[in-house]
């Protein structure tokens, strides 16, 4: 008997804010009692499609204790409509809202959004402009705190590939930058990302949610390659701040593969064990 | 654009020995008689593909009147289950065909397409199943580790013998490459007389399963063997997967002829890489495809 025998797979198209857009619904079986609904809010790109099978292990034990998990692919990406270079990150924040109000809809309340790397950075962006303050949990995996480094990240893909093409002219991503500005859009690793995302993710910081997310519950999960590797000043910076805005913050590490960015099907059953952990207590 | 499109795309779960799968099915205005299903290729891709390709696909070969059927098999994505692998997934495309059957009731026969290790479990099916009439593959995965050390040396390591790196490179990669080759050397002579005899036997014995201890070439040339179909392939030429699948082709004259049997269409691009992670490159495998699907 496999594990997902708790577990009711609901996929749908819904209406979201440009288009209409792909959510799945791992619901608990009738038979538990329903403690809530979590919006997993995606990564970026390739590190989507490459946390999908931990997302589906994830659901599952979320099922099980009677949790539903609902993952949504936004605008522009995985089986939504419309074209990733249309994409934008108001549009994605309100598919997001869309998602919750369907979910309501359909009668299973929400209690909380789960980022992964930047969609983390959306995830807070979403409950700091909630009028309705539905959202009471936040949890961050691996959260992306500086938007900008993550967008050098992503044009380096472009670079890195380019380097074995001798008859291609060196590219930098200063020059990315500026193709972007004058052209509008750039072609990365098969994303043709448009100026606006790119702005919008690249002037986006973690920090700058802190004073707005006082009124909610924060679990930050930070991945380490071992135990005892200490975190970066960048890392413990950021956590000060949590501290002066009086977060109520939980912070803890798992270690594991780093599964958003593996070539291979890899799971970080840590990661989840942590998350029921916290939501038991919660 | 003349007026707006009535397709649709729909999500859908179906069951394979009890597990749910999640798929997408894209319902043209009026479906021809030829689907297709997409089995997703290599590495922890799930039904949209890299850089959502098989989603870009699967629209332009549905407003062609093509249904597209893309899913996740077990363990992959977004669909339950234990995790297989690309070599145990026949029962899974089989549930993915019967319900893109019994959905679309225009479907009379389907042409699977997959890319990398996608195009290997479609090879090991295809000839099991009379519905399938046709396979699309891209940069098909033979994968031994003989066989990437060769492509490797080959392909890679034979053009930088001057340059400056490439001992740097050979240690930082940490790649076995003159072991890899040595032990492939000295297993090819003893391996290879048995193994043709088995190959060939096993080519025609079509009621009897793919033996599973033959190597995956082994395997490939058996299920190529019994598919006598058309076939369209694509190879990218910046890709170690698709070289390693070239020097297969080259190593006899069976697998020559195989392959250059008037049903098997090859089309190269050049300068992509192994997912054709361009919308150049995206788009020209898609507008062969629908010349091709349309051609037979």
């Amino acid at each position: 008997m496999s594990s997902n025998s708790l577990s009711i797979a609901h996929p749908q198209f819904i209406a979201g804010a440009a288009g209409s857009i792909f959510v799945l619904h791992h619901r608990p079986v009738p038979s538990l009692p329903y403690k809530g609904t979590i919006i997993f809010v995606p990564p970026f790109n390739e590190e989507m499609n490459r946390s999908r099978s931990m997302l589906t292990l994830l659901a599952t034990r979320l099922n099980a204790e009677g949790y539903g998990l609902a993952i949504v692919d936004l605008y522009g990406t995985g089986d939504s409509s419309g074209n990733y270079v249309d994409a934008s990150w108001e549009i994605w924040r309100q598919d997001i809202v869309a998602v919750a109000d369907w979910l309501e809809n359909e009668g299973f309340s929400c209690i909380g959004l789960l980022g992964l790397r930047l969609g983390a950075m959306l995830a807070a962006e979403v409950l700091v402009k909630d009028a309705g303050k539905r959202f009471k949990k936040l949890l961050f995996w691996q959260p992306v705190t500086d938007g900008k480094i993550h967008l050098v990240q992503f044009l380096r893909i472009r670079l890195a590939a380019n380097l074995e093409r001798q008859t291609k002219e060196k590219e930098t991503t200063k020059l990315l930058r500026s193709k972007l500005m004058d052209e509008g859009s750039v072609e990365v690793a098969g994303y043709e990302i448009s100026r606006e995302l790119a702005e919008a993710i690249d002037n986006t910081r973690m920090i700058n949610y802190f004073e707005a997310l006082q009124g909610a519950t924060i679990l930050w999960l930070e991945h380490r390659n071992e135990a005892d590797q200490p975190l970066p000043k960048a890392l413990t910076d950021t956590l000060s701040k949590c501290e002066e805005n009086k977060l109520k913050l939980d912070f803890n590490t798992f270690v594991g593969p780093a599964f958003w960015q593996m070539h291979e099907r890899t799971l970080a059953p840590e990661v989840i064990e942590k998350t029921l952990d916290w939501l038991r207590l919660a | 654009m003349a007026e707006a499109s009535v397709s649709t795309e729909e999500a859908k779960v179906f069951s394979c020995d009890g597990d749910s799968l999640i798929g997408i099915l894209h319902r043209p205005e009026r479906p021809a008689k030829r689907a297709v299903v997409i089995v997703v290729g290599g590495g922890p891709q799930y039904r949209v593909g890299g850089h959502r390709q098989l989603v870009l696909w699967s629209r332009r070969l549905c407003d062609q009147g093509i249904a597209v059927l893309r899913f996740d098999y077990r363990g992959m994505g977004d669909s339950y289950g234990d995790f297989a692998g690309f070599e145990n997934v026949d029962a899974d495309i089989k549930a993915a065909i019967d319900y893109l059957f019994a959905e679309v009731a225009e479907v009379e026969e389907v042409v699977l397409w997959g890319e990398c290790d996608a195009s290997s479990a479609i090879i090991f099916y295809a000839w099991s199943d009379s519905r399938v009439k046709g396979a699309v593959l891209l940069n098909p995965w033979v994968h031994t580790p003989a066989g990437q050390a060769k492509a490797f040396i080959k392909h890679y390591y034979w053009h930088r013998l001057k340059d400056k790196a490439f001992w740097e490179k050979v240690i930082s990669l940490q790649f076995d490459v003159f072991g890899s080759l040595k032990s492939f050397l000295a297993n090819l002579k003893s391996s290879f007389a048995n193994k043709t005899e088995n190959v060939s036997a096993q080519v025609n014995s079509e009621s009897t399963p793919i033996p599973r201890n033959l190597d995956i070439p082994s395997r490939m040339y058996i299920g190529f063997a019994r598919f006598q179909a058309p076939i369209m392939l694509v190879m990218s030429g910046r890709d170690f997967v698709a070289r390693e699948f070239d020097d297969l082709i080259a190593s006899s004259q069976e697998w020559r002829d195989r392959m250059s049997h008037p049903e098997v269409v090859r089309y190269d691009i050049p300068d992509a890489d192994h997912t054709f992670s361009t919308n150049e490159w995206r788009n020209a495998v898609v507008g062969w495809a629908e010349t091709w699907l349309k051609s037979w």
